[in-house]
């Protein structure tokens, strides 16, 4: 292990302890459950995040790109509005979390490979331009989520509206045992792949040259990818924003290529970010700034810091 | 030994290749030349099954190039890019290791770690061995890439303009050891050129190509001359030779 990935583990680590025994009462059972559900929900947050960001891209060959500039957590959104609108509150679909998360999943994958076939596998396309489609797709999704609550029996409008807005308040313990399992199944079904990553990042040509089957892989790693993005979106709402600080950073501070170092890497960083924002909110800030408000404010500020370092020299 | 058989190839409407029957020979450098857009490296990677033709079939040593699984390709035939990535945090060695990826699957064993060293050592990267690749100039990067190909340990190699954007020095260090890796290890090198005095120079064999057609191909000896390169790139030509060379004219004629 480098010498960064150390420092980033102990800092995780510290930063999680903190979080959860910072003047507690370690005999109060309500608050120390809260306190570990809402870590062990950054915990799994962050593990997603730096999946999902690290290898989306990979594949799309290149480091600004992230799934949520591409629009993924507004169509999350707009793809339960639509659940909503299609079967009513009443419904007893849409009160599964399980089937509204599936369906959400669904829709989401088949996007995935939409922007595959349209904008990745040609690597020639100029990053700027997928980037613009990215946004106008992510704005066009959030309108018309917009648009559809005018429609919305304002009674309904509170379920749209707290899968909205990014905040640790709505996890409740079975939400994070379905994520949970979702996402330990997932990580069991990928780590196979995790030594393909590597050739993956030499582009299309090598990575078949090299005996890797990078059509079929690729079509894996959007599926996992897909369902990542879903679990955060579910648990946490639109957070995955902060994907662009955590990748930047943990590209700046690792000296490696190798996928299964950087998402480690890439999730101590989140974690950090996380807990520290969550550990600001509650205890210097009194619950007034939401969660995602604070991370990209950290992350951004220490992602401009490496940015001017990396000037000077 | 290479068949190709009334390959088409087309890319929306528009035809790159059309009805190409050829066979290279093993065990030769064998250049691809032709002026630009005559489908060169079209036919490189559909040789290199990276895309598939129209119609008409290729074979590898007997074999439909199909009927290859992937793993055994790899192992068979390796293929250079003519543009590299770069902006990735790997080492010149680590580079030359993914050579090794289809042998041991990214855990290195012995065999695997005496390639690389025997790569590098053939393409004289000792001294850059753990520069990062965003560190090393363009001619090094390429002489890296070529080093994982030549770790890779296939009996074809293609290249892909392996000359493109390099000084002469590096341009005559790959060339020669190309010749090398024929002459010495009995590959097979097909590579696209397009200076032809590198072509005519180092290759056994050469595959001329225009508008998606074979124009010529045979022994560079044979194929080498005044009539047959205005034929191909349409300009005229002066062909000197001395007891080591040959030189294409065509600055100033």
């Amino acid at each position: 292990m480098s010498r960064q990935a150390v420092i980033i583990n102990l800092a995780a680590l510290l930063m999680m302890v903190l979080f959860v025994f910072f003047r507690a009462d370690i005999s109060d059972v309500f608050i120390m459950t809260g306190r570990l559900e809402r870590l062990f929900t950054l915990v799994l947050v962050s593990l997603t995040l730096a999946y999902s960001t690290i290898v989306f891209q990979t594949i799309s060959a290149n480091r600004i790109l992230t799934p949520s500039l591409m629009g993924y957590e507004h169509l999350f959104v707009l793809s339960q509005v639509l659940m909503l609108m299609a079967l009513g509150s009443g419904s007893e679909l849409v009160r599964s979390k399980v089937w509204s998360f599936v369906f959400s999943t669904a829709i989401m994958t088949a996007y995935s490979f939409a922007l595959y076939v349209l904008l990745f596998r040609n690597h020639k396309k100029n990053v700027y331009y997928i980037l613009l489609i990215g946004l106008v797709l992510g704005m066009f999704f959030s309108a018309t989520t917009q648009f559809l609550q005018m429609a919305i029996d304002p009674n309904e409008y509170g379920y749209v509206q707290s899968a909205m807005f990014s905040s640790l308040g709505r996890t409740s313990i079975d939400t994070l045992a379905i994520a949970l399992l979702v996402v330990a199944a997932l990580l069991l079904y990928v780590k196979r792949y995790f030594r393909y990553l590597d050739v993956l990042s030499l582009g299309r040509e090598y990575a078949l040259g090299l005996g890797v089957d990078y059509d079929d892989l690729v079509r894996k790693q959007l599926l996992a990818i897909s369902v990542l993005v879903s679990v955060s979106t579910a648990l946490v709402g639109p957070i995955t924003f902060v994907g662009i600080f955590v990748s930047g950073i943990t590209y700046r501070l690792s000296a490696t290529a190798s996928h299964a170092r950087i998402i480690g890497l890439a999730a101590g960083i989140a974690l950090i970010l996380m807990t520290g924002a969550q550990f600001a909110i509650e205890h210097i800030l009194n619950y007034r700034h939401s969660l995602s408000v604070l991370i990209n404010l950290l992350g951004g500020s220490y992602f401009f810091v490496l940015m001017i370092k990396q000037l000077r020299k | 030994m290479i068949e190709i058989q009334s390959i088409c190839k087309k890319y929306g409407q528009h035809p790159v290749l059309k009805n190409i029957s050829l066979s290279i020979p093993k065990g030769k450098v064998v250049s691809l030349i032709g002026p630009n857009g005559a489908g060169k490296s079209t036919l490189l990677s559909l040789i290199a099954r990276l895309e598939k033709p129209g119609q008409g079939t290729i074979t590898l040593d007997g074999i439909g190039l199909n009927s290859y699984p992937l793993s055994t390709l790899s192992k068979k035939l390796s293929f250079l890019k003519q543009h590299h990535v770069f902006d990735l945090k790997l080492k010149v060695s680590e580079i030359i290791g993914f050579g090794r990826f289809p042998h041991s699957q990214g855990r290195l064993n012995q065999e695997d770690h005496q390639k690389i060293e025997e790569a590098i050592a053939m393409m004289d990267l000792s001294a850059i061995r753990d520069a990062y690749i965003d560190e090393i100039s363009g001619g090094q990067r390429q002489l890296a890439f070529l080093a994982m190909i030549i770790a890779q340990d296939t009996e074809y190699i293609l290249l892909d303009e392996p000359l493109n954007n390099l000084d002469m020095k590096h341009a005559v260090d790959i060339m020669q050891t190309v010749r090398r890796l024929v002459r010495d290890f009995g590959r097979t090198v097909i590579a696209v050129i397009h200076d032809i005095n590198f072509a005519a120079n180092y290759s056994d064999y050469i595959v001329g190509l225009k508008g998606g057609e074979v124009v010529f191909c045979g022994e560079t000896a044979h194929m080498v001359n005044e009539e047959m390169l205005r034929k191909l790139y349409g300009i005229d030509f002066r062909i000197m030779r001395d007891d080591t060379t040959v030189l294409c004219n065509y600055y100033k004629i």
